[in-house]
């Protein structure tokens, strides 16, 4: 067995690891480096004022390099209303509202696995978490009118976000309502808005209160 | 009283030891290399999969204009004071919106992803790569998911690392200016070098990943799916996420419970048995196994591939030396094998 001189002689003549100053410095950032991503870890789900006030300070370094997980929804689900799909569907002018092919749906209908699919379904989720703040939700669903108008050439008359429902594990033994996924049981408008086009073409959004002044689903939609 | 501070004197020296150890110890940077060309990969896939969306996101009129970001993280100047905190979202794509600049921007941000994965100029692209995607993640905060904050990670400690060290063109470069200068031995490139900076790097990934697997768990242990085995029919149940259809696993709610009690228990155990020798190649099988799963009935492709490719921090550099070293074997058997012969040429003549 080497001795205590002998192991540390051997660690001293390592490449790379010349003084002990070094190795303190060296070792002063990762224990800092680390602790800020701990805090920015451990954060990501509830916090405590301690922690929150932590964050704050630690942000400049946590967010800037994205450390800061900041509520990714790393659980992939609690089956709450938040763990849900989401989509954003717009209504051209001049379509009736009661026709479900008359909608058109956000995410496109790309491959589910791909990132811009994923990134499209996100944009869905923001609507539909921010669905209640009429200022928030607006901002993003005037940005997807004011898409739809510019780049498309397609002039909305209603935006609105619905949530698809999950399936309850006893469902596919339920009625054929229940068994189908894509029955319009399993969805619910979370958020609702007529799109206004100025003059000037400038977009704006007025969001529909009341859940009678949304044009319901009348069959099956994909 | 001298018994308790020998105690705590020897205490110290030997978590001072132990600390050394595992920070200080020179390791092959192999592995490091590896690790560029795969997270290389991901985030040129990353920064492609925006090509194909690119003004539509961040266009004129685009779905996500720079100033409902800033009122969505509460920095515009028409946010409510009390609302108004520092954020440091800080990304170049803020500063236009128009389609060329914007074209422009994407192409070099493509262009250094693509040299950091062939290991070129790797100590500046490898900067340049972290930059080009921490730009991205900014412009779009409420778009971006799980992928990124892992994909950024590893991008991040790469730059401290000599990761172009082998797999690369400056290795390439490195043994045609050794071959160019007759002075130097061209051999002495041959001979694996290690290095503290790539031990340290390595470590920092494993600390950092045995962490995230951690706040994983607790993550779901926070709601009640994941405890009353409930939680993988839900994932199974999003029909507008899943690639496969497993709603058949309906009629076996004993495989559903198993399934979900297996993905906590597993990332509730990764950082802790991942240190052990023994336990490691299992654990990483395993992770194979759950993240392949997770990617068919989530729908998130890239980030399981990301765990997959972060997980590879854990493998030790002598094992990635000697894979590398069969290959090479291998592929120089086939060369010879190939490689027509006098006789042969005789024969064919």
């Amino acid at each position: 067995m080497p001795s205590e001189s002998v192991r540390s002689s051997t660690t001293e003549n390592q490449p790379g690891a010349r003084s002990e100053l070094f190795r303190g410095v060296i070792s002063l950032l990762i224990f800092i480096h680390l602790f800020c991503v701990w805090v920015g870890m451990s954060a990501n789900v509830g916090r405590s004022a301690l922690q929150a006030r932590l964050l704050s300070r630690l942000r400049p370094y946590t967010q800037l390099l994205n450390f800061d997980l900041d509520f990714t929804p790393y659980h992939l689900t609690h089956a709450t209303m938040l763990d849900v799909d989401n989509r954003i569907e717009i209504l051209p002018e001049g379509l009736d509202a009661a026709d479900a092919d008359n909608w058109i749906v956000l995410p496109d209908a790309v491959y589910p696995g791909g990132l811009q699919y994923k990134r499209q379904q996100r944009l869905a989720d923001t609507l539909a978490f921010y669905a209640e703040s009429e200022d928030y939700a607006g901002f993003i669903a005037q940005g997807v009118a004011a898409n739809y108008l510019q780049q498309r050439q397609i002039r909305p008359a209603q935006i609105r976000c619905r949530r698809h429902l999950l399936q309850p594990r006893e469902a596919p033994t339920g009625t054929a309502a229940e068994q189908n996924p894509n029955d319009p049981l399993y969805f619910e408008v979370a958020y609702a808005a007529n799109v206004v086009v100025g003059r000037d073409g400038r977009v704006s959004v007025v969001k529909i209160d009341e859940a009678s002044q949304v044009a319901q689903p009348d069959s099956n939609t994909n | 009283m001298n018994a308790i501070a020998n105690y705590f004197s020897d205490l110290c020296e030997s978590i001072g030891r132990g600390w050394n150890r595992f920070w200080f110890t020179p390791v092959d940077p192999l592995p490091l290399s590896v690790l560029r060309i795969l997270a290389g990969c991901v985030a040129m896939y990353y920064l492609a999969s925006y090509g194909f969306d690119l003004q539509r996101w961040f266009g004129p009129g685009g779905l996500l204009p720079a100033e409902a970001v800033r009122r969505l993280l509460g920095v515009s100047e028409f946010s409510p004071v009390e609302e108004q905190e520092a954020v440091f979202h800080f990304s170049y794509l803020y500063f236009t919106d128009s389609p060329g600049a914007l074209w422009v921007m994407h192409g070099l941000g493509m262009l250094v992803a693509v040299l950091f994965t062939v290991g070129l100029f790797t100590r500046i692209t490898s900067v340049l790569s972290l930059v080009a995607v921490l730009a991205y993640v900014h412009r779009g905060p409420m778009i971006a998911g799980p992928l990124e904050p892992v994909l950024t990670m590893v991008l991040f400690y790469l730059c401290f690392g000599p990761s172009g060290q082998y797999l690369s063109i400056d290795q390439l470069l490195r043994r045609w200016r050794a071959n160019r200068n007759v002075a130097q031995q061209p051999d002495a490139e041959s001979l694996p070098s290690k290095s503290v900076a790539a031990g340290i790097v390595l470590r920092l990934m494993q600390v950092h990943l045995a962490g995230l697997y951690l706040t994983m768990a607790l993550t779901k242990l926070a709601g009640p799916p994941w405890w009353d085995g409930e939680a993988v029919w839900w994932l199974i149940a999003h029909t507008e996420s899943r690639l496969v259809d497993l709603t058949f696993l309906h009629r076996s709610p004993f495989v559903l419970d198993a399934w979900t009690h297996a993905i906590v228990l597993f990332e509730l155990l990764f950082p802790l048995l991942i240190w052990n020798r023994l336990a490691r190649p299992l654990l990483l099988i395993v992770a194979v196994i759950m993240w392949g799963s997770l990617a068919l009935i989530t729908g998130l492709v890239a980030f399981c591939a990301m765990m997959l490719v972060a997980n590879l921090a854990f493998v030790s550099p002598e094992t990635v030396r000697s894979a590398w070293n069969s290959c090479c074997r291998s592929s120089d058997e086939v060369k010879a094998a190939t490689k027509p012969t006098s006789a042969n040429k005789v024969a064919a003549g």
